[in-house]
C-alpha cells in the first residue's frame, strides 16, 4: 500500500524512528510507549505539495483538508483514497 | 420541483435537507448543476457540434441530460438557457458547486476530445466520494433504506469503499461483500477498510471480476442462502450491461432479498451526471429509466421514496 511507510512518527514527542517490527507496541527513542498499528496505517510523514497548479483544481473546502493531513500527518479513512490519488499522480509528494 | 417530491424530500431526507441548508439551499445547487451542464454543452457544441456525441461519453451525456430537460433541441443548439442561480450559502451546498467550479477549470471541450488528463479526473472522483455533502447524502440514504436490518450485504461497485465504511460505521453486518471490475478502485477500497484485495477477511469480502455475472460463482460462494441486500448507490450507471448484470444479481439473491437503490438522474443533476460520466460510468438514466432497467431484469418495486430530488431512491425486490 502507497500510504504504508518504513519509518513511524512517535504520537507524543513527535520524533521519527524506524520500529524494530510493523505492528504492536514499540517504543520511540525517547522512551514512549505506543501502539505501531494505531499509527502506521494511516500515517503520512514529510509531505508537501509538488504540483501547485493541478492541486488548485481540487475545491477549496478539499485544498484545506488534504493541507490539514499533511500538517498532521494523519489521514482520515476516507481520504485515503483520494491522499493516494494525489500521491499516484505526483501532486502529492512524500518522503 | 413538484408538490408531492417537495413533501418527501422533507419527509425522507430530512437529515442531508437540514444539512445542507433547507429545501432552498438545496434547489439552488441543483440549479447550478443544470447551468453548468449547459454551460459545458453549449462550449462543447459550438467548438464540436453534435458530431461530438458519437465521440465522447461526456458529450453524450450533456446532450441526452438537457434534450430531456427540455434545454437543448434535437439538432443541438440551446432551447433555453437557465439563469445563473445565486451562489449558495451552506457550507455543504457550497463544496457541491466547488466540485462543478473545479470540474469546470479542467475544461469541458478538454474532457470531450480526452485532452484532459485522465488522474485529474481521477482525483475529482475521489474528491466527491470523500466530501462532506456526499457522505451527508450517504448516511442519510442508509439510514433511510434500512441497513441496518441487513446481515450479508453484496455492493457491486465497490468504487472507492466509501460506501462499505459508512456500512461498517453504522452497523456490523455478517458479510459484506464487494465487487468491483476496476482493480485501482478495489484497491482502495481494500486500503480503506483495511483488508486485502481477492480475499475475506473480518467478514469484508473484495472481489475482482469484469461482471457481476463473472462474480455469481464466487459470491455463491460465499454466500450459499444468498445475500439479505444489494446496495446500489449512484451504481447502476457504473454498470456495462445494467439489465443482464442485474438478471446476475438475482441469481445472488434470495427470496426476500431487497434491492437499495439510489441512482443519480437526469432530472436533478445533470452536470454532476455528465462529471460522473466523464470519471468512467457508462449510462445517465432518467429515474422512468432506473425502474424500466430494474423492471427488465425482473424485480419489482416495493418502495419509492424519492424520484428524483435531490436524487432517485427506492427498494425493488423479486
Amino acid at each position: 500500500m502507497a500510504l504504508r511507510l518504513e519509518k513511524v512518527k512517535c504520537p507524543v514527542c513527535g520524533v521519527e524512528f524506524v520500529p524494530p517490527t510493523t505492528h504492536g507496541e514499540v517504543v520511540c527513542p525517547n522512551g514512549h510507549v505506543f501502539n505501531i498499528g494505531d499509527v502506521e496505517e494511516n500515517s503520512v510523514l514529510d509531505c508537501e505539495i509538488r504540483d501547485w497548479e493541478r492541486f488548485a483544481l481540487l475545491p477549496l473546502s478539499m485544498q484545506n483538508a488534504v493541507l490539514e493531513v499533511i500538517q498532521s500527518g494523519r489521514v482520515p479513512k476516507d481520504l485515503l483514497p483520494l491522499m493516494r490519488r494525489l500521491r499516484e499522480s505526483g501532486i502529492v509528494v512524500c518522503t | 420541483m413538484r408538490f408531492v417530491e417537495e413533501i418527501n424530500v422533507l419527509r425522507y431526507y430530512k437529515p442531508f435537507i437540514e444539512a445542507a441548508g433547507g429545501v432552498g439551499q438545496v434547489k439552488r445547487v441543483l440549479g447550478w448543476s443544470t447551468w453548468y451542464a449547459v454551460k459545458w454543452w453549449d462550449k462543447v457544441f459550438s467548438d464540436l457540434g453534435l458530431s461530438s456525441i458519437r465521440e465522447s461519453v461526456f458529450a453524450r451525456a450533456l446532450y441526452i441530460s438537457l434534450k430531456i430537460r427540455g434545454y437543448v433541441r434535437e439538432d443541438g443548439h440551446i432551447k433555453k438557457r437557465p439563469e445563473k442561480p445565486e451562489y449558495p450559502t451552506n457550507s455543504y451546498a457550497i463544496e457541491f458547486v466547488e466540485l462543478h467550479e473545479s470540474f469546470d477549470r479542467i475544461g469541458a471541450v478538454n474532457v470531450a476530445t480526452n485532452r484532459a488528463d485522465e488522474n485529474t479526473i481521477s482525483i475529482v472522483y475521489s474528491t466527491m466520494l470523500s466530501q462532506g455533502w456526499y457522505k451527508i447524502l450517504r448516511r442519510t440514504f442508509l439510514q433511510l433504506v434500512g441497513i441496518e436490518r441487513h446481515q450479508v450485504i453484496f455492493e457491486p461497485i465497490v468504487k472507492e469503499g466509501h460506501d462499505a465504511m459508512a456500512v461498517l460505521e453504522m452497523h456490523k453486518p455478517k458479510l459484506y461483500i464487494g465487487f468491483d471490475y476496476r482493480r485501482d478502485n478495489l484497491e482502495l477500497a481494500a486500503a480503506t477498510l483495511g483488508v486485502k484485495p481477492g480475499e475475506c477477511t473480518k467478514g469484508i469480502c473484495l472481489i475482482h471480476a469484469s461482471t457481476i455475472c463473472d462474480a455469481v460463482h464466487r459470491i455463491r460462494n460465499i454466500a450459499p442462502w444468498g445475500v439479505d441486500a444489494v446496495l446500489l448507490l449512484h451504481t447502476l450507471y457504473w454498470l456495462i450491461d445494467p439489465v443482464r448484470e442485474l438478471q446476475c444479481v438475482a441469481a445472488v439473491a434470495g427470496k426476500n432479498t431487497q434491492l437499495l437503490v439510489g441512482q443519480q438522474v437526469v432530472e436533478s443533476t445533470p452536470g454532476l451526471l455528465a462529471m460522473v460520466v466523464a470519471m468512467g460510468a457508462k449510462h445517465v438514466f432518467s429515474w422512468k429509466g432506473v425502474e424500466n432497467t430494474l423492471k427488465a431484469a425482473g424485480f419489482s418495486l416495493q418502495k419509492r421514496y424519492l424520484a428524483y430530488t435531490p436524487y432517485y431512491i427506492a427498494i425493488w425486490g423479486r
